[in-house]
Order: structure tokens, then C-alpha cells, then sequence
């Protein structure tokens, strides 16, 4: 089991030079922090134009001062929008390959293709065609890296014979993720043969199916890259306090907090209706009318990660014996939490949690 | 952290249409509408408009959307019917909601019911709402003057929409206890079949569709939807000034 951290870098209003900074700068700092406690990667998420819920229209710029900031910690896109209206293919294997060298062969490529009007609508995108340029984008990329010269003929993207530059470091190139939010977009990861990044706010026996019917799946797998990436990695929520009620009641504002920002986003289904998105995304499923008027707000979904170091043991246990390979944690919502308590959590949980996991890894090891 | 500060609007309210009929929470039956059709029609509009419009206790949507819907009903329990309403986007706490401005509809009695039911404040005027073999119409004709005469057209079907197409419930302006208040209209909706087109207009009059700030600038699709339909009775109700963070939505209780 490995663990790294996740940023969607929300802000709270106003949105003044002040306010902007000090998100990125704290988020800098949690990650330099996360580096030198063990923690084993940093995503971060491209969005657009969704004020409060996420200002991180730049994640390869983040991801940048992160690299030159750290020794160890994989810095890892998560995920790059393959929408033609937003960016070229080529740009993203420029970019990767960019922060491959900056970093020294710690990148790892995250893909999706974005699920609100927000964004869709503002960039002008054919929210039809999203799934199948997103298939094209994942295909072409890893080939840009590893052919000397790319040439190319598509649907959503063509190219004359090019020498794209840079190289990555890695060899063959950098592993290949998909964003996972709506239910069966893990067995798109899987039959490429790309690792499922599965973003979850629910119980943990509801992600077991999921996760089997993935490592099904890539068994039989026609991968995208040069290699097959069988990870599952959950991203989620982390909060780790000696007290384990004032951890869950701080983690339960987090994800209200979240909550309430993701909701001022207008998700694909509520504007233009398409048969590229048939499944509620995460938005879709933290909004949801109860049916009834007596019905009772739901209990807080056993996989998230806040409590005390026991509690959190027992959870990331469960996520473990599901098939999950890492545990991807966002530590803050809009500032919500003061950075002091943040930096103190991520000590703790480096500290009492980790030491556990590794431990295992090692038993493992020395058994093999 | 100072205290974070949160996105509502500033309108005070004199621009919301609100039902003088009594609202009758007596009545908690369902009523279904069966084999009825949904014309819905979704723009932007500026977000400083809505936010002048929607009152304190609103979120505007990001971005700022307003929608034109028709609801035929033929045979139904409350008669034949089109109704027709604009709606502006807006939240309370996190969830999507729509503030009605106006609403017009061709059958009194209907109207009644509708009004004394959900809060509806209607306009009497004659809509129609129908399709061709490659578009969908949709007019609303008042005793003075056509003021939509809309369609959308380059129609597609949408398959499975029942998992892809999301109507918001509606709020509409009515008294309860002599108070306006908003009053949440909702529906579950069994769909037959769904398909999508691009809206243009012949007559969209905004002003007397509720604010000269809707205007049609930026379309973003159109849906007409074979359903039918169950109205659920009102079952939320929302303060004008008070957000729902601060206690200003809360269940009906009868």
C-alpha cells in the first residue's frame, strides 16, 4: 500500500491575490512536508473555471514547482483533459516529458475528459465526441514518447511526421492513469490497460466489485502504452487526529465543504444531455434528493480516512484487502482546515499509520 | 480563516411571480401525468443579471442558465393541458433548483390545480407545444401578442435517458401563511424516449417571459421528451432572504 496526496487547490472568495497564493503556497508546503515523510506521490487535477470547487487550471505548472521542491514524491497529473478544444495531444506528451525531465522520471500521466457544462460549454467542446477523443488521446500520447518521429491520422487528431521533444526519462515512458468517477469507467482504464484512479466518498464494499471487475478486465487487456499499469489507487479524504471524534467531525466538514463547492457546478446532464455521459458522476451522486421527507441523512461512508491512527489502520485495511494499491488523500477543502492542523495530521498519520503498511511491505518482501 | 465569504443573490425579490392562491398542503396525492411530453430549453445568461434577480436566500448556478420549459398533458387527470414557465438556475444549499419567473398555461382548470397545488402563479395565454418530423415547436400566445415562437432542430435521439437528462425541481413563488415563500415543485419522471436539438427563435420576448436579461445569446440545447409524468406533492419549502445554510429551506409539514 502506498499513499500520496491530491489537489483540486480550492479557493475560497474572495478570490484575491492573497487568498490565491496562499492555497498553492500551503499545498506546496504540504507536499515538500509529504516528501520527506514518506508519502509516495502528489496528484494534482486540471479544472476550468470552476470558482471555489478548483483553481487548478495549471496542474503541470503546480506539478513543476513541486518537482524542483522534492527528492522522491512522484508528481503525477490528475488528471490532463483530452479534449481537443482544450488541448492538443502533442502538448500533453510535451508536458509530461517536460516534468519527466524537471523531475527525473517521477511523472505519472492521468487522463480524463471532464464531466461539467462549466467547462465543456466554456471551451466550446463537442461534449458528444469526449469519450472517443479521450480513447484517441490515450492511444497516440505514449507513442509520442517512445517513436523517434510521430506521424498520425484520426479522428480528433492528425499530425504530419514530427520529432516530439522532449523524451521522458522513464523508460519506456511514464505510466498511464484514467480518472475513474463514474461507475464502469474503471473497466475503460482497465481494458487499456491503464491504472484506475478511483475517486470514492463511499463505503469500502461498494468499490470491492469495481475493483475485481478491473483486475478481470486488464487481464485480457489491449494496453494503450508500452506496459500495462494494473494499479488501483483511491482517492479520498484524510484527516488524522489522537482524537478520533474531533477527526470525524473534522472530516466531516471537509466533506461538506467539498460538498458545497462541487455543487455550484453544473454537470453535463442538467445542460446538455448526451449519450457520452449516462452515469451520475461524483456530483451527481453528492446531490442527490432523499425520496422521502422522513428519510434520514445518510452515515458517513466507511472509507473514508479521518480518525485517530487505529481507526485510520482498520479503514486502510479494508481498502487494501478490496485490491486497492494506494490511497490517494485530499487533505483540505477551500482552506477549511488552519495549515498548522493540516502539516499535524500528515505528521501523525506519516508517523502511527505508515510505519504499519511498510512494515507489512517489508514482511512481504522478506518472505518472497 | 476569516470567515468565508459565500456567493447569493441580491434581488429583493420584486421580479419573482408569486401565486396570491393559497397554497393547499391539505391535499397530498399524487397526480400523474401519463403520456405527457417535456419541452426544455436551456441558455446562459450574465451572471450579474441573475444574481440581481435571485433573491438572498439563492445561489445562482456557475454559470448563470435560465430555461424555457412546455408540459403537454393530454388526458390527464387534470384535463388537456400545456403549461410553459421560465426558470432561472439557482441552489439552495447544494442542490439544483430553478426559481420560476413566469408561467402560462391553456386550460383554466388545470391552471387551478396546478396553482392551488405547486404554488404555480399562471398567466393565462395559449401555448402550444409540438413536433414535426425533424423539429419541435414551442409558442406562447398572450391576449396581446406572440411572445415565444421557438423550435429546436438537427434533433438526436438520446438513449437511456433516464440516466442522462436532468430536470431540476422548480421554485415557485406562492403565500403560506400570508408569507411569500418559495415552494418546491418536483417530479419523478418514467421516460419513453428523449431527443436532443439546437434551439432557435423566431419571437422570445424576455420581458414578458419574466426579465429582459434572458435573453437568447447563448443556447445551450434543447430536449423533447416522451414521459410521463408523477407531481409529487410540495415537499420543501424556502425562505426569500434566508439561505438554506441558515435554516431557510425546511419540509412542508401539512
Amino acid at each position: 500500500m502506498k499513499f500520496g496526496l491530491f489537489y483540486e487547490l480550492s479557493t475560497p472568495r474572495p478570490f484575491s491575490t492573497e487568498n490565491q497564493r496562499m492555497v498553492i503556497e500551503n499545498a506546496i508546503e504540504q507536499t515538500v512536508l509529504a516528501d520527506k515523510l514518506g508519502f509516495s506521490s502528489v496528484w494534482c487535477v486540471e479544472h476550468h473555471f470552476l470558482e471555489e470547487y478548483s483553481h487548478s487550471s495549471c496542474p503541470d505548472m503546480f506539478l513543476a514547482a513541486i518537482a524542483r521542491e522534492t527528492k522522491d514524491i512522484r508528481v503525477c497529473f490528475g488528471i490532463g483533459t483530452c479534449v481537443p478544444a482544450m488541448h492538443s495531444p502533442i502538448r500533453w506528451a510535451e508536458k509530461a516529458a517536460y516534468l519527466d525531465m524537471l523531475s527525473n522520471g517521477r511523472v505519472e500521466f492521468g487522463t480524463g475528459r471532464s464531466s461539467t457544462w462549466n467547462e465543456l460549454g466554456g471551451f466550446n467542446a463537442n461534449v458528444d465526441d469526449t469519450k472517443k477523443s479521450w480513447d484517441e488521446y490515450c492511444r497516440v500520447i505514449p507513442k509520442m514518447w517512445t517513436q523517434e518521429r510521430f506521424s498520425y491520422e484520426g479522428n480528433y487528431f492528425s499530425m504530419p511526421e514530427r520529432c516530439i521533444l522532449p523524451k521522458p526519462v522513464q523508460d519506456p515512458h511514464p505510466p498511464m492513469w484514467v480518472a475513474v468517477t463514474a461507475p464502469g469507467t474503471e473497466l475503460d482504464a482497465a481494458d487499456r490497460g491503464m491504472g484506475a484512479l478511483i475517486l470514492s466518498i463511499s463505503d469500502v464494499e461498494r468499490n470491492i466489485p469495481r475493483i475485481k471487475e478491473y483486475r478481470e478486465h486488464i487481464k485480457t487487456c489491449d494496453p494503450v502504452g508500452s506496459f500495462i499499469n494494473d494499479q488501483v489507487a483511491i482517492a479520498n479524504w484524510m484527516y488524522c487526529h489522537e482524537d478520533a471524534e474531533l477527526a470525524k467531525q473534522k472530516g466531516a466538514e471537509l466533506i461538506n465543504t467539498f460538498g458545497y463547492m462541487a455543487g455550484q457546478t453544473v454537470e453535463v446532464s442538467e445542460a446538455y444531455p448526451a449519450n457520452s455521459y449516462k452515469a451520475l458522476g461524483l456530483l451527481g451522486s453528492l446531490r442527490q434528493d432523499p425520496n422521502a421527507p422522513g428519510d434520514k441523512k445518510a452515515a458517513p461512508a466507511s472509507g473514508l480516512c479521518f480518525g485517530d491512527p487505529d481507526t485510520l489502520i482498520d479503514t486502510i485495511s479494508r481498502w487494501e484487502a478490496a485490491g486497492a494499491d494506494q490511497m490517494i488523500f485530499m487533505v483540505q477543502a477551500r482552506e477549511h482546515l488552519p495549515q498548522e492542523k493540516v502539516l499535524e495530521s500528515l505528521r501523525l498519520f506519516a508517523k502511527e499509520v505508515m510505519p504499519h503498511f511498510n512494515q507489512k511491505e517489508s514482511t512481504v518482501a522478506a518472505n518472497a | 480563516m476569516s470567515e468565508i465569504e459565500l456567493l447569493y443573490g441580491h434581488g429583493d425579490g420584486k421580479d419573482i411571480a408569486v401565486s396570491k392562491i393559497p397554497l393547499n398542503l391539505e391535499d397530498t396525492s399524487e397526480i400523474t401525468l401519463k403520456g405527457a411530453h417535456i419541452f426544455y430549453v436551456l441558455y446562459e445568461m450574465k451572471m450579474s443579471a441573475a444574481e440581481s434577480i435571485l433573491p438572498p436566500s439563492l445561489h445562482p448556478s456557475i454559470p448563470a442558465l435560465f430555461s424555457l420549459t412546455f408540459i403537454r398533458g393530454n388526458n390527464s387527470s387534470i384535463g388537456d393541458f400545456t403549461l410553459a414557465y421560465t426558470g432561472i438556475a439557482c441552489r439552495t444549499g447544494i442542490k439544483p433548483r430553478h426559481l420560476v419567473m413566469k408561467a402560462f398555461c391553456d386550460n383554466l382548470k388545470a391552471s387551478s390545480i396546478l396553482e392551488q397545488r405547486y404554488g404555480f402563479s399562471i398567466c393565462p395565454a395559449k401555448v402550444t407545444c409540438k413536433e414535426s418530423y425533424d423539429q419541435v415547436h414551442g409558442k406562447i400566445e398572450t391576449k396581446d401578442a406572440v411572445i415565444v415562437d421557438m423550435s429546436i432542430g438537427n434533433c438526436i435521439p438520446l438513449v437511456g435517458a433516464g440516466g442522462i437528462i436532468k430536470y431540476s425541481p422548480t421554485l415557485n413563488g406562492c403565500l403560506i401563511n400570508d408569507e411569500p415563500t418559495l415552494v418546491q415543485f418536483e417530479a419523478n419522471y418514467d421516460f419513453k424516449n428523449v431527443i436532443r436539438g439546437e434551439p432557435a427563435e423566431k419571437i422570445f420576448n424576455s420581458k414578458s417571459l419574466g426579465h429582459e436579461a434572458m435573453t437568447t445569446k447563448y443556447p445551450i440545447a434543447g430536449t423533447y421528451a416522451a414521459v410521463d409524468i408523477h407531481l409529487m406533492p410540495p415537499r420543501f419549502q424556502v425562505s426569500l432572504d434566508k439561505p438554506a445554510e441558515e435554516g431557510g429551506a425546511k419540509k412542508i409539514t401539512p
